[in-house]
């Protein structure tokens, strides 16, 4: 068997063999990014990686309502809802964290799972 | 060149033949497992409140449109007093009258009844015209008289419904308000659509009701009352309902006082309770739900024959960061904030 295979061969095989699992594998464009997503009626209308933001900057995806940004964070700053309980969600900055403006139907939440996959409240 | 030297060519390129063959069908199998598991992510509002829904398998983007169309039916078609022609709407708009509702509807109602037989009516979905009084979160939320809460209070009876196969009565002068089961019964009709579909697994939040569907572990946040940004503990479960109760989720506040939204149906009142939240975990979204209210009216000492009649587990956490959980969960339970601590 020695002689079959030379260091090249096996070099081959291994590689072969290695590439055929690393092509498939999940995680590999994992990132450790936080991108925010804004929901306007359940589209996304605005995808934000918050760790790109140089300036901070405010948007505003429906009239009477402002989302302001910078860098690693995300908030409702003003809305036309009653309560506000948008505003008061205050500052998003971890993977999985939502705030929502039920009246406008408008949701801002932070792409992927950080240390659970669901929160129930 | 010699025979031998030819077979030992013919031998070593068989050989690598074979190993990418075995490679490429190693590749295909991972790719299989990596494609069941892909992940489909969205979120959207409907029901009055924030969807969650994260789906594990093929076709989650169809699969995810499905699951929030059924939600919408829940909601117009059942639940939803507000919605017109819904099951409840009908019910409530002839009360003294037989109403042939969807048997879903009907069994919702079913359930819930037997809750509010088991707890002495501290939950009871006959509520109707108390929570119209309170609005809360609405355009009339106010602090009702003491008069116009005695004056309703009369029409909460939950033993004055009637469910006979799928037709549902109410007495004159009540009304059905499902508004502490409806998260639950819209987990409860998402796990019947997800298993007639490609889904492997899923974890769905309505509104903080979740379902946990399929074989996979979750890692679920209790949230941490005096911060809704953050979780103060961790469940790992699967293939279940969870549902809580909260001081924190709707309140308003008038001359410096306090008042939620979980009203104790005996008095009419916010529940007065040593407790910020509830967290039940059981086998039915309407349960669940169902129980998480009862639970957090009830407190701890009186909710655990309750759960133990429904089989069904709890996490209570007091307003003096002290948490009690039930046997059954304790495993798979982990506090995550070390302010809380956990009673012995």
């Amino acid at each position: 068997m020695r002689k079959l295979f030379n260091r090249i061969d096996i070099f081959i095989i291994i590689g072969v063999l290695l590439l055929s699992f690393l092509l498939f594998l999940p995680g590999l464009s994992d990132s450790k990014d936080l991108v925010a997503q804004i929901y306007v009626d359940g589209e996304v209308i605005e995808e934000i990686n918050l760790n790109e933001v140089l300036e901070p900057y405010t948007f505003s995806p429906k009239e009477g309502t402002v989302i302001s940004v910078k860098n690693g964070t995300i908030h409702f700053s003003e809305a036309v809802c009653r309560d506000k309980l948008c505003i008061n969600s205050g500052e998003l900055s971890s993977k999985g964290q939502t705030a929502a403006c039920l009246p406008e139907r408008i949701v801002i939440t932070i792409k992927g799972a950080d240390k659970t996959d669901m929160i129930t409240y | 060149m010699k025979i031998s030297d030819k077979l030992k060519k013919i031998d070593k390129r068989a050989l690598i033949a074979v190993v990418i063959c075995i490679a490429l069908i190693i590749g295909i199998i991972v790719f299989d497992s990596v494609k069941k598991s892909t992940e489909y992510q969205t979120t959207t509002v409907a029901m009055g409140t924030v969807i969650n829904i994260r789906l594990f398998g093929p076709d989650g983007e169809e699969n995810s449109k499905l699951v929030i169309e059924n939600i919408n039916e829940t909601e117009k078609a059942l639940l939803s007093r507000n919605e017109k022609n819904s099951d409840i709407d009908r019910i409530n708009a002839t009360p003294g009258t037989e109403v042939s509702v969807s048997a879903e509807t009907a069994e919702i109602i079913s359930k819930s009844l037997d809750i509010s037989k088991k707890c002495e009516g501290v939950f009871d979905i006959s509520i109707g015209e108390i929570t119209k009084l309170w609005d809360f979160g609405g355009d009339n939320q106010k602090i009702p008289s003491a008069e116009e809460i005695a004056d309703k209070l009369n029409s909460v009876r939950y033993s004055s419904v009637r469910v006979t196969d799928t037709n549902v009565r109410i007495a004159e002068g009540q009304s059905l308000d499902l508004g502490a089961v409806g998260k639950g019964a819209a987990c409860d009709r998402i796990k019947t659509l997800l298993s007639a579909t490609s889904t492997d697994s899923a974890v769905i939040s309505v509104g903080g009701s979740l379902l946990l569907y399929g074989k996979k572990d979750f890692n679920i946040g209790i949230v941490n009352p005096e911060n809704d940004n953050e979780s103060m503990a961790t469940l790992r479960i699967s293939d279940t309902f969870v549902s809580t109760s909260g001081n924190y989720e709707k309140f308003f506040e008038e001359d410096g006082k306090t008042y939620h939204h979980i009203l104790d149906a005996t008095t009419g009142y916010p529940a007065d309770s040593r407790l910020s939240s509830v967290t039940v975990i059981c086998d039915s979204g309407v349960i669940s739900d169902a129980l998480s209210t009862a639970c957090y009216i009830l407190g701890y000492h009186s909710s655990l024959v309750l759960l133990e009649e429904y089989d069904a587990q709890a996490v209570f956490v007091f307003k003096d960061k002290t948490v009690r959980v039930t046997d059954g969960i304790k495993d798979n339970f982990s506090l995550t904030d070390e302010s809380f601590v956990v009673a012995k």
